[in-house]
């Protein structure tokens, strides 16, 4: 008798809650969605319509404007895992090896700083300093080097360094996580034992770092993939595909700020759409808008 | 490439302050002259370490900087310097919107925090103490992890029309409410990121503690409320306390989820974002940033407190 309550009051049962909310708040909504993506669209105002099943969306989010989209994300994606990587290697290294280790935790939370700071404050600083009419422009015309502003914003150039800033921290935390516990023993080991700079770090430092490499890698690709905020502040309307309607004069015209020029968001829900068709490939089939009315700008504001 | 334009903003930020080690104890074995030759090579790869570490932290900081020194911008527009005062701050607080935005980011950032730490603390406490090979411990460890490495827009896409469904197909009012969404939806996210902590704090921790309690006569009650939330509790503030500051955080699911009458914050910052930027945005930032980095201040003392490591303070704060 004792023994079958223990049982049911087991750690087991303690679980209970948390994974009901997992199931009622995260895979249900998923499984449907997922469910959606082989209905159909019948009419325009209704959302779906589940009387004929089929994989004609997944063609649709194969073709055309949401391929396009997806290639767009998956490269800017891919280069800023990969300079996120070229850049945050070195830096781990340094945090973990170079600094005594008295200034490593006060460093560490420095790092931790921008990380915790809200993703879309950054990217308005870089908004700030990329504007052709801002201080770095200014600057820079001034000692001469250069003879024209900064013509950097609402480019597929200014995307990647928003996201390679954005999640630069997320690489370079299980990186330094994974260099500091590989230990110091190790290394000088390699070295006792002949082993130059080089052919430690190479043999020894960097292997040891790959399951940090390897979470670091995902940390950052996985949003980066979701991220439509960064695309839409520094890219203009659709991510920096470098069509020539980001770079309309009008997103210029001092009087209207850096942030001005709200004709290049002619359509709310572009930016979703985008990271639609993107982040998953088909994972919210492409002519199905969940709650049109509401763009993600919250219109309520206006 | 970062060099190129981070290089006026390096001494403007005193980031050339750091420390070089004391001199790396010298090769014994190697005659004195290759081991000078051998220290001037090291100290100059130690140099460019040191060069790249600035830079770095340079370039982590600029836009961060920037948005604070902004704040103090008088002129109408976030990005055209006129001059420095607080009238950015003033009419922040004294702008409706912006004030309701932000109480709104900051109630939903309380309700979830607690709904996620109540529910995390149980599933982290439940998954330290599951045997080895639990079907349902592996199952909630995978969820829960799905949860962490689902893009958000995802999570947004599946979530609207669940609530939809749930409000007004089925007539449970209370999704309906603004509020109600947020606070789900974000812990939905916070809740794997509590029950991981409170595994990591609780696995540490012996299991005979809570039998040997159990041997002294205390209840299941007992055991728990005595025994086993006190052990928990480091990872259960530090839990809570990022979940909070997660919900303050998330733009890109509340913006999916988000009710008239009930914008968070940053979404409200994203809209703006479209208009025009004025210096009310980054005053209110400036002011958001202080809160957050106090918060996590405190989790990393409290983490301090009960003996983590640097790594292990880090790895618990990143969720990683």
């Amino acid at each position: 008798m004792r023994r079958a309550a223990s049982k049911i009051l087991g750690p087991g049962a303690l679980s209970f809650p948390t994974w009901a909310y997992a199931v009622f708040f995260f895979i249900i909504p998923l499984v449907t969605v997922l469910s959606y993506s082989f209905g159909r669209k019948p009419d325009e105002f209704t959302t779906v319509a589940m009387d004929q099943l089929s994989f004609h969306r997944y063609g649709e989010a194969m073709s055309g404007t949401f391929m396009t989209t997806f290639w767009a994300t998956l490269l800017i994606s891919v280069v800023g895992t990969a300079l996120c990587l070229l850049i945050g290697v070195p830096f781990a290294y340094w945090l973990a090896v170079k600094l005594p280790s008295r200034l490593r935790g006060v460093f560490l939370g420095v790092v931790m700083v921008p990380y915790w700071t809200n993703f879309l404050v950054r990217t308005l600083g870089w908004q700030i300093i990329l504007s052709p009419d801002g201080f770095l422009s200014r600057a820079l015309v001034g000692m001469h080097l250069r003879s024209t502003p900064i013509d950097i914003l609402y480019t597929r150039s200014a995307v990647q360094i928003g996201v390679v800033y954005n999640y630069l921290p997320l690489m370079i935390l299980p990186l330094f996580v994974s260099i500091d516990t590989a230990g110091r023993a190790l290394r000088e080991a390699s070295k006792d034992l002949g082993a130059g700079r080089l052919a430690t770090f190479f043999r020894v430092t960097l292997p040891l770092a790959m399951p940090g490499i390897a979470s670091g890698c995902l940390l950052v690709f996985v949003p980066l993939t979701g991220d439509y905020v960064t695309a839409s502040v520094l890219g203009g309307a659709s991510g920096g595909d470098d069509r020539p309607a980001h770079r309309q004069p009008v997103q210029h015209r001092p009087e209207l700020g850096a942030g001005g020029g709200d004709g290049r968001h002619p359509h709310p829900r572009h930016p979703r759409r985008r990271g639609a068709g993107g982040g998953r490939g088909a994972a919210g089939p492409g002519d199905r808008q969940p709650g049109d009315p509401r763009g993600p700008g919250g219109r309520s504001l206006r | 490439m970062t060099a190129s334009w981070e290089g006026p903003e390096m001494t403007a930020q005193g980031m050339d302050d750091v420390v070089v080690p004391a001199a790396i104890a010298a090769d014994r074995a190697v005659p004195a002259e290759r081991a000078g030759r051998r220290a001037r090579r090291r100290s100059a790869v130690d140099s460019l370490f040191h060069v790249w570490g600035a830079l770095v932290l340079a370039f982590l900081f600029t836009p961060i900087i920037v948005i604070v020194v902004y704040s103090f911008n008088t002129g109408r527009v976030l990005s055209n310097w006129k001059g420095f005062g607080f009238r950015a701050y003033v009419s922040a607080v004294n702008n409706d919107i912006i004030v309701s935005s932000v109480v709104t980011s900051l109630q939903a950032a309380l309700g979830s925090a607690v709904l996620a730490t109540v529910l995390g603390t149980l599933g982290g406490i439940a998954l330290a103490r599951a045997r080895k090979g639990a079907w349902w411990a592996l199952g909630l460890s995978g969820v829960l992890a799905l949860t962490l490495t689902t893009p958000e827009i995802v999570d947004g896409i599946s979530f609207l029309p669940w609530f939809v469904t749930l409000g007004v197909d089925w007539g449970f009012s209370p999704v309906n409410n603004g509020m109600v969404r947020l606070i789900i939806s974000h812990a939905m996210f916070s809740l794997a990121v509590v029950t991981f902590i409170v595994r990591a704090k609780m696995g540490s921790v012996d299991k005979a503690l809570e039998e040997a309690a159990a041997d002294l006569g205390a209840g299941p009650w007992h055991r728990f409320t005595d025994v086993t939330l006190p052990i928990a509790a480091p990872g259960v503030m530090a839990g809570a306390l990022m979940a909070f500051t997660l919900s303050l955080d998330n733009t890109i699911l509340s913006s999916f989820v988000q009710q008239p009458g009930y914008t968070p914050w940053p979404v409200y910052i994203f809209a703006a974002v479209r208009v025009a930027l004025r210096p009310e945005v980054a005053a209110m930032s400036t002011v958001m940033l202080a809160l957050t980095l106090a918060a996590l201040g405190l989790v990393a003392v409290v983490l301090r407190r009960t003996g983590q490591s640097t790594s292990g303070i880090v790895r618990t704060m990143a969720g990683v």
